[in-house]
């Protein structure tokens, strides 16, 4: 029964967006359709996200470039908020559950935010048909990122670095499987500082959040277990997209008309997401995202350099 | 070194457990700080407020109400344009200015939005004043800096001149 669950949202999202991009080239088409042909689009969206264990808007931003026919500095604002909401809604019972560490997230944020303000200013000043290429480049990239990394459920690390020490980073969750609580700490939180500086740039620049970026520094560079890597993750992206958010708001960058559909969709797509996550864990829907990714990624990357599909 | 593939249970390794054990005894509770407990409640509730008034405010836009600058039947005309020349085609204002346009429902939109974009400065004051009472400097001088790098992006001094 999932697995025809997820099969027929593979198959109305494929049909949603080939519709909408039919309807892209189709003039007289109605004010009112986009509204909530977005609605429906970021729903299913939501739902693909969290049944795949990624973050909305990198979906969110690469497929409604594709379909939509709003500019990529509108789709940009939105990606932000869309992302800023949904870490906010999350955030929470993260943080609760202590799969999420302050002590950790606040160091990475002060980086990542104040850099993403400069990639969000980059983002503005590039023509469109650069950052399309830029995005395109950048899609395919986490699409194969997605292929070929393996996250460490809880990663063995040597000593932590004076600087983790100094900054007393750790902590400890309650495993319920194990029905214990795992301690952890982490290291190279130097060389991770740097990382996220570079993620904070990309994040403000394509308004993509930063999921696919930060759960890999988390995980595999400072040895955080796999689920406060997730955890801290989602919360630093409250942190992280409300700078660049802010960017796009002053600059005029975020139409309501695009960014309440969105958010609201991906907001109620990924709770049944999430929901439909405690049935079965299918692998192949990664796989779905992936050629999403992959598709998405290569028509950015083609419209960016002029060639029509 | 890190076993990118290593799955363990709560048994560690025996590098994890000698690096844990040099650890604070607070480190190895899974109690949440009381810090970060009131941090997570205020997004919880700052974060449904705003997606409320967000809702509410883009309810009345889409009913026609409170007069918007561009009517929504009329924003595909325009939302294909960059932002520079959408702000030329329909006189929007530019950073703080839209507040004194609130009472247009599209400006008024924009409330709830900005208001997502301050849960989390919200919730880093309460921290700030945490970690002032833990006498925890570096964390002090951490929120107080994350604090001025958001409210200076909030401000509008990082402004692209139009043609950009």
């Amino acid at each position: 029964m999932f697995e025809n669950i997820v099969t027929h949202v593979g198959t109305i999202f494929t049909a949603t967006n080939v519709a909408v991009a039919q309807a892209a080239g189709t003039p007289g088409i109605p004010w009112w359709v986009w509204p909530l042909a977005l609605l429906l689009t970021t729903f299913l969206i939501g739902i693909v996200a969290a049944l795949a264990g990624v973050g909305g808007s990198v979906l969110y931003v690469p497929i409604v470039s594709s379909f939509f026919p709003f500019h990529l500095d509108f789709i940009r604002g939105s990606g932000l908020f869309v992302a800023l909401a949904c870490s906010l809604s999350a955030a929470p019972k993260l943080l609760k559950s202590n799969y999420a560490s302050l002590r950790l997230v606040i160091p990475l944020a002060l980086l990542a935010s104040a850099s993403s303000i400069g990639g969000a200013l980059l983002g503005l000043s590039l023509p469109q048909n650069i950052l399309k290429i830029l995005l395109g480049a950048l899609i395919t990239s986490i699409a194969i990122l997605f292929i070929f990394s393996k996250n460490s459920e809880i990663p063995k690390i040597d000593q932590p670095d004076a600087l983790a020490r100094f900054l007393n980073i750790g902590g400890a969750y309650f495993e319920s499987s194990t029905g214990k609580d795992i301690s952890w700490t982490v290291w190279r939180l130097p060389q991770a500082l740097v990382l996220f500086c570079g993620i904070g740039v990309i994040a403000g620049m394509f308004g993509i959040g930063a999921g696919w970026a930060n759960v890999p520094v988390l995980n595999l560079l400072m040895g955080a277990p796999l689920k406060i890597a997730v955890g801290t993750s989602m919360s630093l992206l409250a942190i992280t997209d409300t700078s660049a958010a802010w960017i796009y708001l002053n600059q005029g960058a975020v139409l309501p008309i695009i960014t309440v559909p969105s958010v609201l969709g991906i907001m109620v797509g990924s709770r049944i997401g999430v929901r439909l996550l405690r049935t079965a864990k299918p692998k192949s829907i990664r796989y779905i995202v992936i050629l999403m990714l992959l598709f998405a990624g290569l028509k950015s990357l083609l419209d960016g350099l002029g060639v029509k599909l | 070194m890190i076993n990118q593939s290593s799955v363990q249970s709560n048994t560690h390794g025996t590098q994890a457990k000698s690096v844990i054990s040099e650890q604070s005894s607070a480190l190895t509770s899974s109690q949440v700080s009381p810090e970060q407990n009131r941090y997570a409640s205020i997004l919880l509730v700052c974060s449904w407020g705003g997606i409320i008034l967000m809702l509410v405010t883009f309810l009345l836009y889409m009913g026609g109400l409170f007069n918007p600058t561009v009517q929504p039947s009329e924003i595909p005309l325009y939302w294909g344009l960059s932002v520079h020349k959408y702000a030329l085609a329909t006189h929007a204002p530019s950073g703080w200015n839209w507040v004194t346009m609130i009472n247009h429902a599209d400006y008024l939109n924009l409330i709830g939005l900005a208001f997502l974009g301050s849960v989390s400065v919200i919730g880093y004051i309460s921290l700030l004043k945490d970690y002032v009472h833990k006498k925890d400097l570096p964390y002090v001088i951490m929120v107080a800096l994350e604090i001025i790098v958001i409210v200076s992006a909030a401000s509008g001094i990082f402004n692209i001149p139009a043609g950009g």
